[in-house]
């Protein structure tokens, strides 16, 4: 990866606690979150997955959506994000982050599309 | 401590109804205060007293502040 | 309650103490999501226990069919963080996920889910304000149209309009008002984490435990003295879910509960003997408040065919997926 490519951040504290997002206190033990992990060259594992076919304006349909874990020095972080993918897919496997530019189609659901980002990474069986 | 009683309880019949939230959160309020054997008009509790007796009218003049002009 | 979103009405308290000629009565409208009801009676509770006010109504309503399903959904899975939001997530699909998990921790059956929806729609059918009173067969649950694998549609609880009400007064002047009357004995109310992947456990709700430990204190009371239980069964995994972590139950085995009918109505401990938010349906505003309303005609003996034997009651609902929680527990005096 270049330096331009976009990063999966997660947020780490002084005391090496590491959450995606991140949250102006570590909701482990209060302290700054003061650096990032960028977590989309690593692999992950799948800790429950599921097919979406009842999906709000903007989101594709079906969505196959999973709960993945990573080991960053030890702790454990996890994310919840698309996979591209459910053929196959189980508990347990192994996932590698594929960054999408756009998860769902912004000003099409509530929210106000200005107020958040709507790129990021989905997950593709490893 | 004195404990807290529930006295009176609604529910309006749940599905596709043509009543709008106004309308409905009435039709529940109503039958929950008829069910306790409360209304709001004729409660003489603080909560619940008859909104038209008060008027800043009926503040004592010595309560309020002169105004010079 | 989330009416101002759904119907771009807001101000609804204002309104509602002018329509009933409860002026100047002082108003607020409580908003945590589907827990907007549980929430309201723990305002209610404070608002009587704090000798702040001497007779409070709270009303719960909404109205929601006006909207697509896409829409409603869409409405309520705007309670999500950004990083849940911009993929699309849903509360069905955090039940999705959280059943799979349960399913393959527990070694649960599918089948074991199915159950739920039939004894709740079996419930139903004696509830004459419910808006599905219709039995279903396990067949047709399990055989029903995928919505968030595994889950099915008759997992899911539907749209609903609808509105329930509870009058509180401190007990010493209850009986100035009325004889039948029941008392709360426990309150309590927590807050989970907002990302829902942030869970250690994801089978695990801590706002249930978190404040059903505060009612059961306040009341004096545990697990195992409730006869009859009111749970937020917005998805029949979550009906395992709470039976677990209110302690009815250990940890994976509120399944076993509904496979043997101990949460039948006739069992040890039923379980939403209204028929649930599954057969009653959810106006989210109104479910908790209907919930109390269930837990109120029980202890009364005004339950009519559902009615079972209970002195002491307990209603559990629940905001996001967990996020926030009341859990209260009521009495006869």
């Amino acid at each position: 990866m270049t330096d331009d490519a976009p990063s999966f951040d997660a947020h780490r504290c002084e005391n090496g606690h590491v959450t995606y997002p991140g949250h102006t206190r570590c909701p482990d033990c209060g302290a700054e979150q003061t650096e990032t992990v960028d977590l989309s060259d690593r692999t992950g594992t799948v800790v429950t997955w599921t097919t979406s076919t009842a999906t709000p304006p903007g989101v594709r349909e079906p969505n196959h959506l999973a709960i993945v874990e990573f080991t960053v020095d030890g702790e454990s972080v996890r994310a919840l994000g698309q996979l591209t993918t459910a053929d196959g897919v189980d508990i347990g496997d192994d996932v590698e982050p594929v960054y999408a530019a756009e998860l769902r189609e912004p000003g099409a659901g509530i929210r106000e599309p200005d107020s958040q980002a709507w790129d990021g990474f989905r997950f593709e069986p490893a | 401590m004195d404990r807290v009683a529930i006295i009176g309880a609604s529910m309006t019949q749940f599905g596709d109804r043509d009543a709008w939230v106004r309308a409905l959160l009435a039709e529940a309020g109503d039958a929950a205060l008829d069910d306790a054997g409360a209304t709001a008009a004729t409660s003489t509790t603080s909560t619940f007293r008859t909104w038209r007796a008060a008027s800043s009218r009926d503040r004592p003049a010595s309560r309020t502040r002169s105004l010079t002009t | 309650m989330a009416s101002g979103e759904f119907e771009g009405q807001t101000g609804v308290p204002n309104a509602l103490a002018h329509d009933l000629n409860a002026l100047p009565a002082y108003t607020q409208r409580v908003d945590q999501t589907s827990a907007s009801g549980g929430a309201g009676i723990y305002a209610a509770w404070q608002s009587v226990a704090s000798g702040a006010s001497d007779l409070t109504l709270l009303v719960g309503g909404e109205k929601m069919t006006h909207k697509t399903t896409g829409e409603a959904t869409d409405v309520i899975a705007s309670l999500t963080h950004p990083v849940e939001y911009k993929h699309g997530v849903t509360l069905p699909s955090f039940a999705g996920l959280t059943a799979r998990k349960y399913l393959d921790e527990y070694d649960a059956p599918r089948e074991s889910l199915g159950k739920v929806a039939v004894k709740n729609h079996r419930n139903g059918t004696d509830n004459p304000h419910a808006q599905f009173r219709k039995e279903v067969d396990l067949e047709t649950v399990l055989e029903s149209p995928v919505v968030a694998d595994p889950l099915r549609l008759y997992d899911f609880c539907p749209i609903t309009d609808g509105s329930a009400g509870l009058v509180f007064c401190p007990e010493s002047v209850a009986q100035e008002y009325t004889d039948d009357y029941v008392v709360v004995s426990g309150v309590g109310g927590a807050t989970d984490t907002h990302v829902v992947h942030e869970r250690e456990d994801p089978t695990t709700m801590g706002g249930v435990v978190e404040s059903s430990n505060v009612a059961y204190e306040m009341a004096d009371r545990g697990p195992e003295d409730v006869d009859v239980a009111e749970l937020h069964d917005m998805f029949t995994i979550l009906e395992f879910l709470q039976s677990e972590d209110l302690g009815f139950f250990e940890k994976g085995e509120g399944w076993k509960a509904v496979e043997e009918g101990v949460t039948d109505r006739d069992g040890d401990l039923p379980i939403n003997t209204s028929g649930g938010l599954k057969s009653k349906g959810h106006p989210l505003g109104a479910s908790g408040v209907a919930q109390a309303y269930e837990i109120y005609q029980q202890l009364l003996g005004d339950a009519g065919a559902r009615q079972v034997d209970a002195t002491v009651g307990l209603a559990c609902n629940v905001g996001g997926f967990g996020n926030c929680v009341t859990t209260t527990i009521l009495e006869q005096p």
